[in-house]
């Protein structure tokens, strides 16, 4: 997209509101929180981008001599604009930041709830979840212990109160068809995603409700995957794929709070209350305590409150806002600002790699007794 | 002609029943498909009304 320069002249460069940039050390990233975007560059252009925004264009264009580094220059502008992160104004203050703030409605908007060897009182559970507002549950099932009527006994509990959704995870009973678990999801709207664990093979079975005359309404998946996921220490992989879509919710909760601990509150597989069921401090056994009481403890809420501009490495990571973190599996475990064990990011030199590969991480691997 | 609001807001105030948060593949009907999806989603959740919305953030990363 070729900008005409001659017009926009006397005009500043705007960044939308909604388009924040994030500095990193290697990288950084400007978060769309409209799109739902990140968008990547070399942090050298960073400064460039703060000094893009403090001057008319034409006196920016003017106090570069080169031509080839005007050129740079103009080749980036071209850029911010093809991606629709800047406009051109004549007024800066028409597009004011958006205010550093985050608030819920609810205390507690997210809970983990492990089963291994026991079945939880579900009823009080999710009473008390529904006093403190809880909108997403997630069921994580180590063993075998749960069928399918059970569960569905245990979803049914959760109707006519706060939660919105269940997202599930359950070990995979090769005796049941497929068909099965399409049915069981199909009469269960509530339940999001459907994840099968400890299976043969990785594949995805794709539901689709359709009407008389085949137009697709609603799509869901059921993902099988042949991962053993037999405890809470599967927990806390830190990667691509769990970073959170950048919205204006999402962008300012992780950057003024934890992005995995803030607003969740969980009941381990002994029904030990915790911030995340992998961390070692409880609050009291669901059995004994309220869910309500655990969670007004100042130690629970520290962990709440530990944002990324707090942690070490990841303070200079240009993924920081949109990253969920994990306070449970740590690099250096006895610091609780330290990086999370489980990424293999290296934003000093912004690449990935295996994280159990990384030699700084062995101390800590032997820690948690990790074994590869 | 209609304009797509005016299509679904029509469509809202027969059916009763929030359309605002549903796929944008629905808002790409004539106004009696629209009626009929409705009529469907209506009749298939009969304990909901409303599209189950999941958490936008992951709640844990264990998969």
């Amino acid at each position: 997209m070729t900008i005409n320069y001659t017009q926009i002249t006397n005009l500043y460069i705007c960044l939308y509101a909604d388009c924040i940039p994030v500095r990193g050390a290697q990288r950084s990233s400007i978060c769309d929180l409209t799109r739902g975007n990140i968008f990547l560059f070399q942090s050298e252009y960073f400064e460039i981008l703060e000094y893009l925004i403090t001057e008319r264009i034409g006196r920016i264009l003017e106090k570069i001599e080169s031509n080839e580094e005007q050129q740079n220059i103009k080749k980036f502008i071209e850029l911010l604009y093809e991606n629709e992160f800047i406009t051109f104004r004549n007024d800066q203050s028409e597009f004011p930041a958006i205010k550093d703030s985050w608030e819920s409605q609810c205390r507690i908007q997210n809970a983990i709830i492990d089963i291994d060897h026991k079945v939880h009182d579900f009823e009080k559970i999710f009473n008390e979840l529904d006093n403190l507002g809880c909108e997403f549950v997630q069921l994580r099932i180590f063993s075998d212990l749960i069928d399918l009527d059970e569960l569905t006994r245990i979803i049914s509990l959760s109707k006519n109160k706060s939660i919105e959704s269940i997202e599930i995870i359950i070990k995979h009973n090769i005796s049941i068809p497929d068909k099965e678990y399409i049915l069981f999801l199909e009469n269960e709207p509530s339940i999001v995603n459907l994840t099968l664990h400890s299976s043969l093979t990785d594949r995805i079975i794709k539901i689709n409700y359709e009407l008389d005359d085949s137009r697709k309404l609603i799509f869901r998946n059921i993902n099988i995957v042949s991962k053993n996921i037999n405890s809470h220490m599967h927990c806390g992989i830190i990667s691509i794929k769990n970073m959170t879509p950048p919205s204006t919710a999402t962008f300012l909760e992780n950057k003024l709070r934890n992005g995995c601990l803030n607003g969740k509150v969980s009941i381990d597989y002994n029904g030990e209350i915790k911030n995340c069921p992998s961390m070692k401090h409880s609050f009291g056994n669901i059995n004994e305590f309220r869910l309500n009481e655990a969670i007004e403890d100042s130690r629970f809420q520290t962990h709440e409150y530990i944002n990324k501009d707090q942690i070490k490495v990841c303070k200079d990571c240009e993924f920081r806002y949109v990253c969920s973190d994990c306070r449970a599996f740590l690099e250096v475990p006895n610091d609780i600002y330290s990086k999370p064990l489980k990424c293999g990011y290296n934003p000093y030199v912004a690449e990935w790699s295996e994280w159990h590969l990384i030699h700084e991480k062995k101390y800590a691997i032997q820690h948690y007794g990790f074994m590869f | 002609m209609q304009t797509i609001n005016q299509i679904l807001s029509s469509a809202i105030r027969k059916n009763g029943f929030p359309l605002a948060f549903q796929k944008i593949e629905v808002i790409r009907v004539m106004p009696h498909e629209v009626e009929k999806k409705i009529s469907f989603y209506n009749s298939k959740y009969k304990h909901f009304n409303h599209q189950a919305m999941a958490s936008k953030k992951p709640i844990s990363k264990i998969v």
